[in-house]
């Protein structure tokens, strides 16, 4: 009977078996995807749930339909909190794409020291946002360093953090200087990984430096670039602990992000059904720009 | 059989605290035919630091557990950031304390999702306490904490500003305060400090100036936005004429108080509303250079004052072993001795002249009878964060004051409505 049950194991063609390396792969994927379903993906659905309830913190849960997205909806707080997110994001992601790409192409030379300019240049990744926060709250200050600066070209002081017109650009401009290292780090990876073959095939060609970056080596870059762009993205759609920090949302609510409201809702005012549906809007968005960029990616592949 | 036994002995124990709280004659007095010993339990006890907590409360453990040797009191001292989402999170994923420290703001917002147990019964007579105290920690008629702390957001005033300016009597309405803002400015002080930005509480900024004007933020009945007065426009325009004049530095209308505002750097002559233990904090030494005056006047003679109190969360399997311990912290010497550590008040009425004449701490006891512990509201904070942006666009010049009061009102309308 056994040997039967493995012949015929043995004649199915149609499905695939697991073999020894793949067994062995997924042994090692196996601690991050057991904790990726408990802390991510569990706590996903559950926000979920939870955005069709009322749910009081004594644990009391009442299913309320989809009452929490009408209200979301008619709520001008909301829409004002994603207007200030989608104007960082519109700052953050090209600045933070180009001033990466620029750094990266800085840090693409071989000259004296430049293990120590890298390690510097990815100092803000590792440097706690809430210190530097604090630190760059100085800076824009009325009175702070940046002032100072542009008045030695003779420029009035400039509202950085005190005015509704400029306080998010100058936010996104923290925030780029934040992340810059990190997205530096993989263009550069993306860069070294660019056969030297094709640059001096160009070369030969008698393509100039720019002709030789805008043809070349850009086209090779996209699918890294593109990468870049979807986690600047997300990274900016998701922008608190920066707002918290340096501008609690103001003045007068104009770096009052999304993430800013989610947690007003949730942790001050224990709203959480509203919460997790404005959570679960971020994490539409987030996920419909995610599925753009595969598809984008999908088809720089085929 | 051993379950059984558990039952019986958490029952006895049980009827033994219960016993005890009910033969309670008055605050900290416990009946002597009661056996300490008989009560049982594990309690923990979140706090926040005024001073070296962990110390203070080691000490204060030490003396529960010579009455009590049976209940194992763990007092954990947790960062003042973020509160809220530390008691959240620990409530919802099961780990919550027994009694965690509140002020009034918190206590109807938790008292309203069913999260506080009543514990009235801890105290026979809560007239003990006074007034603002009771208020502050109840809701809805029920008492929900033990108050165990009083603080009074005062008028200090800081001498020097007021000699430089030559001026000798200090004002005690609005209008004196205008009219010796400019010999003050010629001098080189601020007449004020007042921070605009979303951060500071709104019982520290614009509340004591509406109600000095006469104003509130609710009806009496909780049921409608009473912010959109005459009241409201007088207290912003008063605030309006002086950051017009630069009587106050304009730079915290929106940004909240840092170690450059005026008031560190010894450039302001007085504050509006705080407290001489938050300026000890803030690292201002008062020393003889400050005084502590009843807050000014316009209409009334009004300022807010903080309660702390300690909650009892409904959850605790542990209640009866942490209302013994309320009922033994309750005691006027224990209450008074962590206020003296603290510089803050005693909230039990009949304890008073717990400072020096003289010092600024004698000066604010003796306004205790002029504070307000804020808006009692199930949502008092979010009422408060939907009025201060328009209260800044109103300072800020976006708005009139009119219409900012309007805004604010409106969108309050739309939480009491909910």
């Amino acid at each position: 009977m056994t040997a039967l049950i493995a012949n015929t194991l043995d004649e199915r063609p149609a499905r695939r078996r697991i073999g020894r390396p793949s067994k062995i792969a997924f042994l090692f994927i196996a601690p991050y995807l057991f904790f990726f379903v408990i802390f991510r993906i569990i706590p996903a659905l559950s926000a979920i749930a939870l955005s069709f309830g009322s749910y009081s913190i004594s644990g009391k849960i009442d299913f309320v339909g989809i009452e929490n997205y009408q209200r979301l909806f008619a709520d001008p707080l909301f829409w004002n909190a994603l207007g200030v997110t989608a104007l960082y994001t519109a700052v953050a992601v090209p600045g933070s794409v180009i001033f990466s790409l620029f750094m990266a192409q800085l840090a693409n030379r071989s000259i004296r020291g430049m293990r120590v300019y890298r390690t510097l240049f990815f100092l803000p990744v590792v440097t706690s946002l809430v210190a530097a926060g604090l630190v760059w709250r100085w800076i824009l200050s009325d009175n702070g360093p940046a002032n100072w600066f542009v008045g030695l070209f003779g420029v009035p002081p400039i509202p950085w953090l005190t005015s509704g017109d400029t306080v998010v650009q100058s936010l996104a401009i923290v925030g780029i200087w934040g992340g810059f290292g990190y997205f530096m780090l993989i263009i550069l990876a993306g860069l070294l990984a660019i056969p030297a073959e094709f640059d001096e095939a160009a070369k030969v060609d008698g393509a100039n430096a720019w002709q030789r970056y805008w043809h070349v080596t850009l086209p090779q870059l996209r699918p890294t670039l593109l990468v870049v762009v979807i986690l600047s993205f997300i990274g900016s759609f998701q922008v608190f602990d920066l707002i918290y920090v340096m501008t609690s949302g103001g003045p007068v609510r104009s770096s009052y992000s999304l993430v800013f409201f989610l947690y007003d809702q949730g942790f001050h005012y224990f709203d959480f059904g509203f919460a997790s549906a404005a959570g679960v809007i971020l994490f539409l968005i987030t996920f419909g720009v995610s599925a753009i960029q595969r598809r984008l990616f999908g088809d720089n592949q085929s | 059989m051993a379950k059984r036994h558990k039952l019986v002995t958490a029952f006895v124990g049980a009827v033994a605290a219960t016993s005890l709280l009910a033969s309670c004659t008055t605050t900290g007095s416990t009946d002597p035919s009661a056996n300490p010993e008989d009560v049982t339990g594990e309690v923990t006890m979140w706090v926040y630091p005024y001073i070296d907590e962990a110390a203070w409360w080691a000490d204060e453990v030490e003396k529960f557990n010579e009455d009590y040797p049976n209940i194992d009191l763990e007092v954990v001292v947790q960062p003042w950031a973020d509160r809220d989402t530390q008691i959240t999170t620990a409530i919802a994923g099961g780990q919550a304390p027994d009694l965690v420290y509140f002020i009034p703001d918190q206590i109807g917002q938790y008292a309203s999702q069913g999260v506080l147990a009543d514990v009235s019964d801890v105290i026979p007579d809560w007239s003990v306490y006074t007034e603002p105290a009771v208020e502050g920690v109840s809701y809805d008629g029920t008492i929900y904490a033990l108050p165990i702390l009083q603080s009074v957001s005062s008028r200090l005033i800081y001498k020097p500003a007021w000699e430089a300016a030559g001026i000798t009597e200090y004002p005690t309405t609005w209008d004196e305060a205008l009219a010796d803002a400019p010999a003050l400015k010629d001098a080189g002080y601020y007449l004020v400090d007042y921070y605009g930005d979303a951060g500071p509480s709104l019982n520290l900024t614009f509340y004591p100036l509406l109600w000095q004007a006469g104003g509130d933020v609710l009806s009496e009945d909780g049921t409608e936005c009473t912010l959109d007065s005459k009241e409201g426009v007088k207290a912003i325009e008063f605030l309006q004429t002086i950051f017009e004049n630069g009587w106050a530095d304009s730079t915290y209308l929106t940004t909240g108080p840092d170690q450059n505002a005026p008031l560190q750097r010894g450039l302001t002559a007085m504050t509006m509303s705080t407290a001489s233990g938050t300026l000890v904090q803030s690292g201002i030494e008062p020393g003889d250079d400050w005084l502590s005056l009843p807050p000014l006047k316009d209409e009334e003679t009004v300022t807010y004052g903080a309660v702390g109190s300690l909650g009892l969360l409904e959850g605790s399997p542990n209640k009866e072993a942490a209302k013994v311990f309320l009922q033994w912290f309750s005691q006027p010497e224990i209450t008074r001795e962590y206020n003296l550590d603290r510089t803050y008040f005693s909230p039990i009425a009949a304890d008073t002249g717990l400072y020096e004449e003289g010092t600024l701490q004698a000066g604010e006891e003796k306004q205790l009878d002029l504070v307000k512990t804020g808006v009692s509201a199930p949502n008092a904070r979010q009422i408060m964060d939907l009025i201060k942006p328009q209260v800044q666009a109103a300072l800020l010049g976006q708005l009139s004051p009119e219409d900012a009061l309007a805004k604010a009102c409106t969108d309050v309308e739309g939480i009491l409505q909910r």
